[in-house]
């Protein structure tokens, strides 16, 4: 019966998106605000996201590559694409479980849609992963890799990631409010989801289970946007894997937004 | 124009044991036999409200702590929806309820300008236009560039104030009158004050003065126990309030 009603109202999560899109100064201006603000009392500003990164990378490439018999030039950027693409999905959704509970100054105060704070919050992840991207440069530069054409398939696949972690945070972001320790489950979820991913590890060392990688979607999202930047195509069931979750997320998050979204300001 | 028809509003509250997943969880696994889940209270904060508000009235509320003003303004400015019924508003709302909401201490005063001009309905363009009227207004000068977190009170109070009533809009929402303490500032700020209410095509303001009310307001709605007691002229209203109290 639940279903069915939220079914009716199924429009409000549409019409709360375009309301958030026409509004999108303030969540624009919010998520930059948020950033420079962070960073404005450090000398080299938000290039500490970069930086700290650079470091990340460098160390555990060298001490992983070692481990796993590999060729540093090989390893090495491979790690440092999937762990920026990780970085920006695992940084996102950890968040997200907490946005709303954090948002106490706006939601019960004015009237705000939450769309808008869950936007930006993730433009907000989209800055600091733009700030790490700079980073695919430094590899290409140091390892002398030519990126091919294929590498123009990583802006709709970024996308289409992208579409993805915008349903699961607004998933996630109301259960985080009515639960308050769906933030701890979430944490614990990312960080098995780390190492069952291969991030730090190439998906050929799997020999059999390969339904380990199957399966996961976080192996999928981070698939489709790093094959490009390594220069081969995107793999099609990949892709296929990713827009079927997107539908099947889509049709959840607005089904539970359009159903609690009156609610979630008694839930604070 | 404002429309309520059949209108309530129903608070959930909710204990710390019925927030947690895990206890959910137990809860849908035993069939609840086990971990009994009773933690929801909900207290009926509007009751069946029915009132037709017309374009040029001032209206002041009044009731007790609890009666309900403040869910309310709440509901009028779009913060809280209605559990049941319908409400019609036609019209640009502005509510400054929390005025302050989205202040950020370690922003400059121009960059707070416009996140609280922004949060509040504006268009960037619109504050561009608006800005040095803000500005000068507000009397900080180069305190404008500095962060507000090293701004007193009485300035930040002044910063808020300036770009508040720079807002235009159709319907005003106001939980007790907005003003500054400033000795200076204060013939200025009520003087600005009063452009800022003559604009708006309705007003709605709690207060707890009287003097206030009967100041800013030509009618009154007596709120009691979450229900409309009576709506009217104010001096009637007020007298039938006062009325009331005696007894108790």
């Amino acid at each position: 019966m639940y279903i069915k009603n939220a079914m009716k109202r199924k429009n409000i999560f549409i019409t709360d998106l375009v309301d958030a899109i026409n509004n999108r100064q303030i969540w624009l201006h919010l998520s930059w605000q948020d950033t420079k603000l962070k960073y404005r009392r450090s000398k080299i500003g938000q290039f500490w996201i970069t930086l700290s990164m650079i470091i990340f990378i460098s160390s555990l490439g060298l001490v992983y590559s070692k481990l796993f018999k590999a060729n540093p030039s090989e390893y090495i950027p491979y790690l440092a694409i999937s762990y920026i693409i990780w970085n920006y999905i695992s940084g996102l959704l950890n968040e997200s479980s907490n946005l709303l509970v954090n948002s106490t100054r706006y939601i019960g105060e004015i009237k705000i849609n939450p769309i808008i704070l869950i936007l930006g919050l993730l433009t907000k992840h989209i800055i600091i992963f733009s700030h790490n991207i700079l980073i695919v440069f430094l590899i290409y530069f140091f390892f002398k890799i030519t990126p091919n054409s294929y590498i123009l398939y990583s802006f709709p696949t970024f996308v289409l990631l992208t579409l993805n972690l915008f349903n699961i945070s607004v998933f996630l972001s109301i259960l985080g409010l009515r639960y308050r320790d769906m933030s701890q489950i979430v944490q614990n979820l990312i960080q098995v989801l780390f190492f069952i991913t291969p991030i730090t590890w190439f998906p050929k060392l799997l020999s059999s289970n390969k339904w380990i990688i199957d399966l996961n979607p976080m192996a999928h999202f981070i698939e489709i946007f790093r094959s490009p930047i390594l220069g081969n195509s995107p793999p099609s069931n990949s892709i296929f894997f990713c827009l079927f979750i997107l539908i099947l997320l889509f049709i959840s998050s607005s089904i539970l937004y359009s159903w609690k979204v009156k609610r979630l300001v008694y839930w604070l | 124009m404002i429309n309520l028809k059949n209108v309530d509003l129903e608070y959930i509250v909710g204990g710390v044991y019925s927030q947690s997943f895990k206890n959910q969880l137990f809860n849908t696994l035993t069939g609840g036999k086990i971990v009994q889940n009773k933690n929801f209270i909900t207290i009926k904060a509007l009751n069946n409200l029915n009132i037709n508000i017309e374009n040029g009235q001032r209206i002041g509320l009044i009731g007790a702590n609890g009666a309900g003003k403040t869910s309310f303004l709440k509901l009028i400015a779009g913060i809280y929806q209605p559990t049941s019924g319908e409400l019609n508003i036609k019209g640009k709302v502005l509510s400054t309820i929390s005025p302050y909401c989205g202040v950020e201490p370690d922003a400059t005063g121009i960059e707070n300008i416009y996140t609280i001009a922004l949060l509040n309905g504006l268009k960037k363009q619109d504050i561009k236009n608006k800005i040095d009227d803000i500005c000068d207004f507000s009397e900080l000068g180069d305190y404008l560039y500095m962060p507000t977190r090293v701004y007193s009170s009485g300035m930040l109070t002044r910063l808020v104030y300036s770009v508040i009533t720079s807002i235009d809009a159709d319907i005003l929402v106001m939980d007790e009158i907005i003003g500054v303490n400033d000795a200076t500032f204060i013939e200025k700020s009520s003087q600005r004050l009063r452009k800022f209410i003559d604009k708006s095509k309705i007003l709605f303001l709690a207060s707890h003065s009287e003097g206030i009310l009967r100041n800013v307001c030509n009618k009154c709605i007596f709120l009691k126990n979450g229900s409309i007691e009576d709506y009217g002229n104010i001096e009637d209203i007020l007298n039938k309030y006062n009325q009331s109290n005696k007894f108790v």
